[in-house]
This record gives C-alpha cells, sequence and structure tokens, in this order.
C-alpha cells in the first residue's frame, strides 16, 4: 500500500472526509479508471520522460510601437526546485516574518510547510500547463517544455 | 553542474548586434581563492544565526547549477538584451 493511499484511507476512517471525497483522491492518484489500479512501471517511465525541463515565457508585445516587443525567457526547472530548498534554509525569526507578511496580503501559507516533495509534485503537473493571454496587441504564452 | 559559459548580446546604437561569449569558469577560479577566505566568516555567520552550513552550501551549489540553461532575450527596436548560461 502507498503511503498516499494509506492516509487517505487513515483520513477515511478517522471522519475527516466522505467515501465520495476519498474516491476522488484516489481518482486523482491513481487516474479516472479502477481506483484499485496502482500505476505501472510503463506509465511512471512517461511521467518520468515527460517532466519538463524549463519554465518558458514567451512576451509579444505591439502595442507601444509599430514594432513589436518580444520577451522570450526560460526558466530552468532545477532552478526552482533549488530555489524551494533554499527557502526552507531561512532562519525561523526571518520565516516567522515573512509568514505574517504573506498572512498580511490575505495568503495563508507557511514558508515551513513547503518541501522539495511538494515541488516535485508541482513540477509533474506543470508538464500539461499552458497559460495563454491573448490581448489585441499583445500575446503572452507560459508553458513548460 | 554550474554554468561554464555565459552568452551576452547586445544591439549598439548603430543597429549593429553583439554576442559576447564570457568564460565563466575562469570567474569561478578567480573567485575560489575569495571563497576560501571568507569561508570561517560564513561559517561564524551559519554559526549565529543557527544554519546547517552544510546544507546552505548545499542550497547554494543547487541555485548556482540551476541557473545553468537559463535564458533571457528581450528585443525591442530600440533595445537587445540576450543572457544566455551554458
Amino acid at each position: 500500500m502507498t503511503e498516499n493511499r494509506r492516509q487517505i484511507l487513515e483520513m477515511l476512517a478517522a471522519g475527516k472526509i466522505t467515501a465520495d471525497e476519498a474516491e476522488r483522491l484516489m481518482n486523482a492518484l491513481y487516474g479516472n479508471g479502477n481506483s484499485d489500479s496502482r500505476p505501472d512501471s510503463s506509465t511512471m517511465a512517461a511521467t518520468t520522460k515527460a517532466r519538463p525541463k524549463y519554465l518558458r515565457v514567451v512576451v509579444h508585445d505591439e502595442s507601444r510601437d509599430k514594432s513589436p516587443t518580444e520577451v522570450n525567457v526560460r526558466i530552468p526547472m532545477q532552478l526552482l526546485r533549488a530555489g524551494v530548498r533554499l527557502a526552507s534554509l531561512i532562519p525561523v525569526q526571518a520565516r516567522e516574518q515573512v509568514n505574517n507578511a504573506l498572512k498580511e496580503q490575505g495568503m495563508q501559507i507557511d514558508l515551513s510547510q513547503i518541501r522539495p516533495e511538494n515541488l516535485e509534485e508541482l513540477v509533474d503537473q506543470l508538464s500539461e500547463l499552458t497559460v495563454d493571454v491573448d490581448d489585441k496587441h499583445s500575446k503572452v504564452r507560459v508553458f513548460c517544455e | 553542474m554550474i554554468p561554464l559559459f555565459a552568452v551576452i548580446g547586445f544591439r549598439t546604437s548603430r543597429q549593429r548586434t553583439f554576442r559576447l561569449w564570457l568564460p565563466l569558469f575562469l570567474v569561478w577560479v578567480l573567485l575560489l581563492p575569495v571563497v576560501l577566505v571568507l569561508f570561517p566568516f560564513f561559517l561564524v555567520g551559519c554559526l549565529l544565526l543557527d544554519m546547517n552550513a552544510v546544507k546552505t552550501i548545499s542550497a547554494g551549489w543547487n541555485v548556482a547549477a540551476g541557473l545553468r540553461g537559463m535564458h533571457v532575450e528581450i528585443n525591442d527596436p530600440k533595445t537587445y538584451i540576450l543572457l544566455r548560461l551554458v
């Protein structure tokens, strides 16, 4: 039994979530098919292959001038991971100040809870992410590659 | 692996575009003695701030290594700036 499955079942047993919620969590973890099925090695390999290496931001703006302005930024995912690891080293006093500042802005985030493992999950999900902003004079694309 | 070269591009007022390859590995070599001199101060700082020195060095190295592959390019009618770390 995987750790995630065990946690879901424990939450269900403790009454923290309903059976429907547990099923949805299982489906989210193991796909919409049979929730009892575990991801096989080929699925895992495909996931690993599809893991994005870069976050790319492309901006094409024609609003200010006749000639367009183009911005092309490529950020390695490894840098994001390293940043999260660096954030975990923030001294406790500074971390509290940052958390308080975030709370004042309405963000209930505890920096001490952000771990590289969480980022790995996020990065895995980012492979499908594409953000397109189309304006009359400008286009912004954010995607992973 | 930390970046070994930086490519810096810019456009002059005469609309000529230049690209320079900077050997960063030489910069790292030149910085090494400075790092060694500053290392005791870093350790003292870590002790004062109650930080794990090994983890801090590891995180710093990861950030430096993560910079490899970074690409920033801004192309404007008046300006062209390129920074790429290889």
